[in-house]
């Protein structure tokens, strides 16, 4: 009778497997990205193409949810069911690289008839046990058990956008975090795995996806929204006592208020921010949540949509005052030192100067450890000075290095420093730079003065000879397209 | 018989009926290649003999403490290690600074001898990397020959290094050829560059402070080996020791100047350039494009000048001039000058020709960008907060490879402080390096390696300027403001100063500064 029982159990929870496997491989797909990131150093051309395998999970019929990483830089995505060798081709929906999420849609309608969106499950509390499903290389879907650990505030690896990730004690973290779904113990969707370490790996939680997905469903994109505001914790009892903060008021300083912020005009510095709508906040920045106890306030912007209204309780003077705005997306490309450049280098050759913006995919050629390796001033940069700015149009131009060409000789070692000025003209743009280069120095022999930050110096270069010069360069170093190099129109 | 004359008669024996006292003599020859030159080098180095040489050249034992940049009024632990050293007259035992570096006791030995003989350092020179020792009886040199000095080694040529490497007691002698003259940085310094000079000869632990000899003369002091590259040492040439040997004639040290001058090197390689100066075509030079706050150039040099001569040696495109036969960084000549004396520049100006007198003088600030070696670093302690002094050795707490390593906004301020307006012409950069945990500082914590930019509204310039600032400011409160934060560390006053004592005596400081 006992072995019996064994038998039955066995079998039902095999039958049980097998039909719940062939759910998941049902709404759970392998992807394959080709891709061609940009080549930093020779930003008019790309890098090889690179062949990358994830997983995608169907959200709504038709629609595969992923994250944007996985598709950054993508020429070519494909669909295939797990075991099923035929390939769906696929084109990107929507992406944002602010919250690392995208979701695709087949090229022709109609084409993932075989697959069924997942369900969406509540979201998990600490503790609490999902699964990990990996196999974007298998011909079967595997699952792994994941503990949450806790939720703290982190970024995604596309942009400097702070939002709270989920982060899950897994027995093996190698290999993970390449957009695995992650579900709850009814197979539901409960989060999308990202990023791992030795301990942890990441994963964007239900409300980010969620938010994502009904920001999509409204038709027209809104985003994530941002403050504008950076913020100083109040739990020092001496610095509360000096600010004569009252005891019983909770908060955070503000300490900036940034240009393209939508409180500019409405909020001072020294400001104490009490609440986000009706959550207030505690003097080292978190709340509590109902579920997962002390969050960062960070949090609680998920609860709105860019252009939304915002309104923001803070103490001024021992005066509470509710100030509302209507929030904007966050944009990364509106910083000075952006995020990386999806859709393209600009960049710009003057007689084999090689000129481009200094961004977040540049400092990431030194590798991983790019704030150790990568030139100081430029990580210092990025690090302690990097603002929005009203336009979003100001960025940091640097020379990368010098194509050498008898033009430039005498230069022919300078790389990686920043650009200040152009023929005694500041330079914030490749516009400004192209701008610059038309007003040379010296009427009868022109001549371009580039002048750069620190012990980088000046330099001068002849504008005579300049079109031969761009010729030999383009054909020397295989450059074919017209655009990288400066004319004077 | 066919005619062979005498000559041919004897050639023909030694060959013939000979060949096999021939072939031994070939093979103790073969043997006695490795000695020969040995034996013939000690015969005609000076005319000395090798036991001459023994009494000349010595063993440097040191047992030595370093500073501790965590708890700076505490010493670090002791260790020991050894060097090389020569007499050069006087009573004077030439070797080099980092043997004796951080030293509590030194004692020079000489091969054969059975006992050491306790040295005191004189003089040490940690931007050249040498040191004068001297013992305390002149007894100890009654024997000894001082060892003379040359000029530049020639390039190509052969030269002996003597020393006490380990491996072994006795006094080593190594050959090698000079294989490069050049301008680079001492490591010992970490930031001062001087005249190198590259031998193929080994230059192993031990070998550090042992003289280099070339045909009869000192041409040289064993310093640095290549640690990447196999038999590839550095020697200290002749004129920066000459130059060491001068600035101690007075009784005191003044060290080597500071042209605080970057120039962009092959710059004037294009015509355009050329043009844009007004450089005519036969002329040379550099192009200045960073002149230091601090030196004694600020002010006479400006940005943009073409330098084309130095005390009247003509600069080259590469920023090189001929000295003493071979072609050397022009900043060589002023780095050889001492103090007081005058350099002058020859430059062109916005097109016109001139001529500048640079005096020699120190630098003006306490921030070095090169290693230190004090007995305690610079600090001050108040409430538990210890302020230290950023310099290249805090950062070297982060390891060997500090350059990376060591947080990114110290690194910015050692080497782009120049530039920076706060802090272009501080003296010191003052860092909160660490804290004495009490209720009354316990917000410091995430303040730590911070720049400190103002206390109670008092901007710091060094170190001494926080007890002065101290005392100033709100009445109830004292505020100290980072670089870069924009909240500050708030410490109610009254508290403060109660703690301060209290806190000495419960983690054991004393002193509670040096600012020396």
């Amino acid at each position: 009778m006992k072995y019996l029982f064994i038998l039955v159990y066995a079998f039902l929870n095999l039958t049980v497997l097998a039909s719940e496997r062939q759910g998941l491989e049902r709404s759970i797909a392998q992807i394959t990205v080709y891709s061609q990131p940009p080549d930093f150093d020779a930003p008019w051309r790309k890098k090889n193409i690179k062949t990358s395998r994830f997983l995608g999970v169907m959200v709504r019929p038709g629609i595969v949810l992923i994250s944007a990483h996985s598709i950054a830089y993508q020429s070519m995505i494909e669909l295939n069911l797990v075991g099923d060798s035929s390939k769906v081709p696929m084109e990107v929906e929507l992406v944002d690289f602010n919250v690392n999420l995208a979701l695709l849609r087949p090229r022709e309608a109609g084409a993932l008839k075989g697959m069924t969106p997942i369900d969406i499950g509540p979201p998990l509390k600490i503790n609490e046990v999902a699964a990990l499903i990996s196999g974007k290389n298998k011909q079967r879907l595997s699952r792994s058990p994941a503990r949450l650990h806790e939720v703290s505030l982190n970024q995604a690896s596309t942009s400097s956008y702070s939002f709270i990730f989920h982060l899950f004690e897994v027995r093996k973290t190698h290999g993970l975090g390449w957009s695995e779904p992650v579900l709850d113990t009814k197979g539901r969707l409960t989060g999308l795995a990202v990023g791992q370490d030795s301990d942890f790996v990441y994963a964007i939680p239900l409300k980010i996806i969620d938010h994502f997905l009904k920001d999509w469903m409204n038709g027209s994109y809104q985003g994530f929204p941002m403050l504008g505001l950076r913020f100083g914790g109040l739990d020092s009892p001496f610095l509360r006592r000096y600010l004569d903060i009252p005891q019983n008021e909770t908060g955070v300083l503000i300490t900036s208020i940034l240009e393209n912020s939508p409180y500019l005009d409405k909020l001072k510095v020294n400001d104490v921010l009490l609440k986000i709508g009706r959550e207030s906040i505690g003097n080292n920045g978190y709340f509590n949540h109902k579920r997962w106890g002390r969050v960062h306030f960070i949090e609680l912007l998920a609860n709105y949509y860019a252009g939304d209204e915002i309104k923001l309780t803070v103490l001024r003077s021992h005066d509470t005052l509710e100030i509302s705005a209507n929030s904007r997306p966050y944009d990364q490309q509106m910083y000075l030192i952006p995020g990386y450049p999806f859709s393209g280098v600009k960049h710009l050759v003057f007689g084999g100067l090689l000129f481009q913006e200094l961004n977040l995919g540049f400092l990431n050629t030194w590798g991983k450890k790019w704030q150790r390796r990568a030139p100081v001033e430029m990580v210092y940069k990025y690090l302690n000075e990097n603002k929005p700015t009203r336009n979003g149009n100001k960025r940091i131009i640097i020379l990368n290095r010098v194509l050498p060409d008898p033009h430039n000789k005498g230069y022919q070692g300078l790389s990686n420093v920043i650009l200040l000025k152009v023929n005694g003209r500041e330079v914030d743009s490749i516009p400004s730079l192209r701008e610059a280069l038309k007003h040379p120095r010296n009427k009868e022999k022109p001549v371009a003065v580039f002048e750069f930050y620190a012990a980088g110096g000046k330099i001068v270069l002849d504008y005579h000879g300049i079109s031969v010069a761009h010729g030999r360069i383009a054909k020397n170093y295989q450059i074919h397209t017209d655009s990288t190099f400066f004319k004077n129109n | 018989m066919n005619h062979i004359s005498e000559n041919e008669r004897l050639t023909c024996s030694l060959t013939t009926t000979s060949k096999w006292a021939h072939q031994a003599f070939r093979n103790i020859l073969a043997r006695m290649r490795v000695l020969f030159p040995l034996l013939l080098i000690s015969v005609s180095a000076f005319g000395l003999d090798s036991a001459h040489l023994r009494r000349s050249v010595y063993k440097v034992n040191v047992v030595s403490q370093k500073p501790n940049f965590s708890q700076p009024w505490q010493l670090g632990r002791q260790s020991r290690g050894s060097g090389t050293g020569f007499y050069i007259g006087d009573g004077r035992i030439l070797t080099n600074a980092h043997v004796v570096a951080g030293a509590r006791y030194v004692t020079v030995q000489r091969d054969g001898d059975d006992h050491p003989t306790i040295v005191k350092i004189r003089y040490i020179a940690h931007d050249c990397d040498l040191a004068i020792l001297e013992a305390e009886s002149t007894d100890f040199f009654r024997d000894a020959a001082p060892l003379t000095f040359g000029g530049l080694p020639k390039l190509r040529r052969q030269v002996v290094t003597i020393g006490y490497p380990k491996g072994g007691e006795q006094i080593s002698i190594t050959e090698g050829i000079v294989s490069r003259i050049s301008y680079r940085r001492y490591i010992h310094s970490g930031y001062h560059r001087h005249i190198l000079v590259q031998v193929d000869s080994a230059i192993n632990p031990g070998n550090s402070g042992g003289p280099v000899i070339q045909g009869k003369q000192v041409v040289g002091v064993a310093f640095q080996a290549h640690t990447g590259a196999e038999n590839t040492g550095y020697i200290i040439p002749t004129p920066v020791v000459k130059r060491f040997l001068e600035d101690i004639s007075d009784g005191k040290y003044d060290g080597h100047p500071d042209i605080g001058l970057m120039v962009l090197k092959g710059g004037l390689n294009n015509a355009a350039m050329r043009r844009y100066l007004h450089v005519e075509d036969d002329l040379g030079g550099v192009v200045v494009i960073f002149v230091a706050s601090y030196t004694s150039t600020n002010g006479l040099i400006q940005k943009g000048d073409v330098l084309f001569e130095i005390n009247h040696h003509p600069i080259g495109l590469d920023g090189k001039v001929i000295f003493e036969g071979e072609r050397i960084n022009f900043k060589a000549i002023f780095d050889l000058m001492q103090m007081g004396k005058k350099v002058v520049f020859s430059l062109l100006r916005k097109g016109k020709k001139l001529e500048v007198t640079v005096p020699v003088e120190r630098s003006r600030r306490h921030h070095d960008l090169a290693n230190i070696y004090p007995k305690f670093p610079r600090f001050d302690v108040f409430a538990g907060l210890i302020f230290s002094s950023l310099s290249r050795n805090y950062l070297k707490g982060w390891g060997a490879n500090w350059y990376q390593d060591a947080p990114v906004h110290l690194r910015f301020i050692h080497w782009y402080s120049q530039i920076l307006p706060r802090f272009k012409n501080v003296e010191e950069l003052v860092v909160l390096s660490g804290r004495l945990p009490d209720p009354v500082n316990i917000e410091a914590r995430r303040f730590e390696e911070a720049i400190v930019d103002e206390i109670n509204g008092i901007p710091i310039s060094k170190l001494e300027d926080i007890q002065a600032a101290i005392p100033k400011g709100d009445a109830d409160f004292i505020q100290i403001k980072m670089w870069n934060h924009p909240v500050p560390i708030v410490m109610p006053r009254s508290d403060a100063l109660k703690a301060h004592p209290d806190i000495l005596k419960k983690y054991d400081v004393f002193p509670e500064r040096w600012l020396k």
